[in-house]
């Protein structure tokens, strides 16, 4: 967190500018979209913008004197610490964006089975026995509860398709 | 109607009677509580075809069980992963998570399931005797009030879950205003939706639960071998029944505490759409605020585990009070309950209870029983859920992420919604290492669509005169609580400060 730091260091407060960032950006971009909409359809995004944007000016001039005052920097350890694990985390976050992108080819069940065989291997889960046993115990439940029992909407692959054939 | 013990006894018998509903539903409802994706609303719509071809009576006992159970099961994956199963289970993070950190999980967990039932329990006999008078509560609550309550809910969290309020109230508005995307309410014009058609109806609910609390808890537990590390693995590993014991005489430590956080939940799940996710905040905020620790809560203290989800199950016979007794549904599955009673033509409304007095009475009745059955069955299995904190995060995490991707589909049926549970992912995981609470933010997205319901409501009758939301009494009296809660916890920063230069 971006106050756990040794003593001695100073705050990296950059990070803490990433998410007001992103709500100034998002206010910016309702205003403008409701810009020529009716009283009623903007008065919701302009009430809760104006508070938004006065909170987050009060936390950019906290965080400013605080720099100003040597106590703290603009860097964004506590975003990227530790080193170690971001790796993992940024191949967590690619392999489930694949996941969504593939899951309309694959099916629900294959899908499954694949991601989460491979954030286990990326995270080094274990012998690869273990993998396949804990891989396939989820597509088989994901199966069996979205597809067999509540016949949900989720793409049907290859496992599906071939299942449907079987039963 | 006036309190009838024979009557009454013989509406328990009745609901006892119905065991062989009562214990599928409870064991199907902690399940659909404790999976992130998956409530009571959908579940119940779900199963309609099957709850409509039951008798009335019986559909609706199976309803209430179901529901009270999914209040109930959410506590679990909020004490063992740091992922509330709903909404109403957000505030048992902050103390619950923390118990399961040091090797408590077992304790937190029989806490939450003794302060559950017992809050259930107590709020629904107490809401059988009380049920005509509380009806009136809707009544008083009207827009401009609404957006305060709301205001002053959102202001609680900030303070309470986060530590520093600034970034709190940052996180709250910010997802009040996500919460606004998506078309108004009065001429259904797009705004905001980056030209998504699956955003017309608003950001979905789900994806954001999923993304915010699950997918960047997973991203944060990259960071931990397990979730109970070091002395706590030690000591979770020992965890035997004497834990389940010592969690018991921790919730009978706090009886008082179950009781009257239970009738906060009642009280405020008789408003509607206010629900479970703002009655446990608040509760947890009140117990704090009463408490001589109020410095323990937030690191794992069973206080902060027994009021959020005693006031979270107190909701649940508050929110269907305005249902049964003004034809009012107080939330989304009140909504679907009022479905299946329309469909039997039961006509909602005072006349219920002196038509139908057995139904009427009968919802309350069987809810209390439902709770009786839901002890015996998941208090024995807090022993072996608790072991959950022991499993490796290399195992843990790939297993979060699968089962709760897929979750996100669930409600919409959407792929779209996948990818947006991953973009919630990655803004809750920066949220949650710079310290600006996910669950403010999450509490704004679910309260933002009735937030904006009821400003516009109040703007359209003073034709825009924003000094409308100062015009009632219980507004400013709520007004006033707001500015408290905000000045209140500076006071006593300021306070100890000076008395701990003045001791030196």
């Amino acid at each position: 967190m971006s106050d756990d730091r040794p003593e001695g260091e100073k705050a990296a407060l950059g990070a803490d500018l990433v998410l007001p960032a992103l709500a100034v950006a998002l206010t910016a971009y309702f205003f403008v979209a409701v810009a020529d909409l009716a009283w009623e359809a903007k008065a919701n995004a302009v009430v809760i913008g104006v508070v938004l944007l006065a909170l987050v000016a009060l936390h950019v001039a906290r965080v400013a004197l605080r720099v100003w005052a040597g106590e703290a920097s603009l860097g964004i350890a506590p975003l990227i610490e530790p080193r170690r694990t971001q790796g993992a985390r940024l191949m967590l976050v690619a392999l489930t964006a694949l996941f969504v992108f593939l899951i309309p080819w694959l099916g629900v069940t294959l899908g499954l089975f694949l991601l989460t065989g491979a954030l286990m291997v990326v995270l080094g889960a274990g012998s690869l026995r273990m993998i396949a046993t804990v891989s396939a115990t989820v597509a088989i439940v994901a199966y069996l509860l979205f597809i067999a029992l509540l016949n949900s909407r989720l793409p049907r692959g290859p496992v599906e398709k071939l299942l449907a054939m079987l039963f | 109607m006036g309190w009838d013990s024979a009557f009454l006894l013989e509406l328990v018998l009745r609901s006892f009677g119905y065991w062989y509903l009562i214990v599928p539903a409870v064991v199907l409802g902690v399940v659909v509580g404790a999976v992130p994706g998956f409530n009571a609303q959908n579940s119940l719509i779900i199963l309609l075809p099957l709850t409509l071809t039951m008798e009335v009576e019986k559909a609706l006992i199976f309803m209430v069980s179901l529901y009270c159970a999914t209040h109930l099961g959410g506590g679990i994956p909020a004490i063992l992963v740091n992922i509330p199963g709903t909404g109403g289970a957000a505030a048992t993070t902050l103390d619950g998570y923390q118990m399961a950190r040091k090797g408590q999980a077992q304790q937190a967990l029989v806490l939450c399931f003794t302060s559950s039932v017992f809050g259930g329990l107590i709020t629904s006999i107490a809401t059988v005797a009380l049920l005509p008078w509380l009806a009136q509560i809707g009544y008083v609550m009207r827009s401009v009030e609404m957006v305060v309550v709301m205001l002053f809910g959102l202001t609680l969290i900030a303070v309470i879950a986060a530590r520093d309020t600034l970034k709190g109230l940052i996180a709250g508005m910010f997802g009040l205003l996500i919460g606004a995307i998506g078309t108004d309410h009065i001429y259904s014009t797009p705004r905001a939706t980056f030209g998504f058609l699956e955003l017309l109806d608003g950001v979905p609910l789900v994806p954001a639960l999923i993304g915010l609390f699950a997918i960047s808890e997973a991203l944060v537990m990259l960071d931990e071998e397990s979730i109970a590390a070091g002395d706590a693995r030690e000591r979770a590993q020992k965890a035997n029944w004497a834990d389940t014991i010592e969690g018991l005489r921790l919730s009978l430590k706090g009886w008082w505490q179950i009781v009257w956080t239970g009738f906060v939940g009642l009280w405020i799940g008789i408003i509607p759409g206010a629900g479970a996710s703002i009655a446990s905040f608040v509760a947890y905020q009140q117990s704090r605020m009463f408490s001589k620790t109020p410095e323990l809560y937030g690191t794992g203290h069973p206080a902060g585990v027994l009021a959020p989800e005693s006031a979270n199950n107190g909701v649940t016979s508050g929110t269907l009070v305005p249902l049964m007794a003004i034809g009012v549904p107080g939330g989304s599955t009140a909504a679907v309950m009022m479905i299946v009673l329309q469909y039997h033509g039961v006509v909602l409304g005072p006349r219920l209870f002196i038509e139908s007095p057995t139904l009427a009475y009968g919802v309350f009745v069987a809810m209390a029983v439902a709770y009786v059955f839901m002890i015996f069955t998941i208090l024995p299995l807090a022993r072996y859920m608790a072991r959950v904190t022991l499993v490796s995060t290399g195992v843990l995490v790939p297993i979060i992420v699968s089962c709760t991707i897929v979750g996100a589909f669930a409600d919409r049926e959407y792929l779209f919604d996948m990818g947006l549970a991953l973009v919630f992912g990655v803004i809750g995981y920066i949220a949650r290492k710079t310290n600006f609470h996910v669950t403010a933010m999450l509490i704004g997205i679910i309260i933002g669509p009735l937030f904006e319901q009821y400003l516009v409501r109040a703007l359209r009758l003073s034709q825009g005169d924003l000094t409308v939301l100062f015009s009632s009494t219980i507004g400013n009296v709520l007004w006033a609580l707001l500015a408290l809660s905000l000045l209140l916890p500076y006071w006593r920063g300021r306070g100890k400060k000076v008395s701990e230069e003045a001791t030196g």
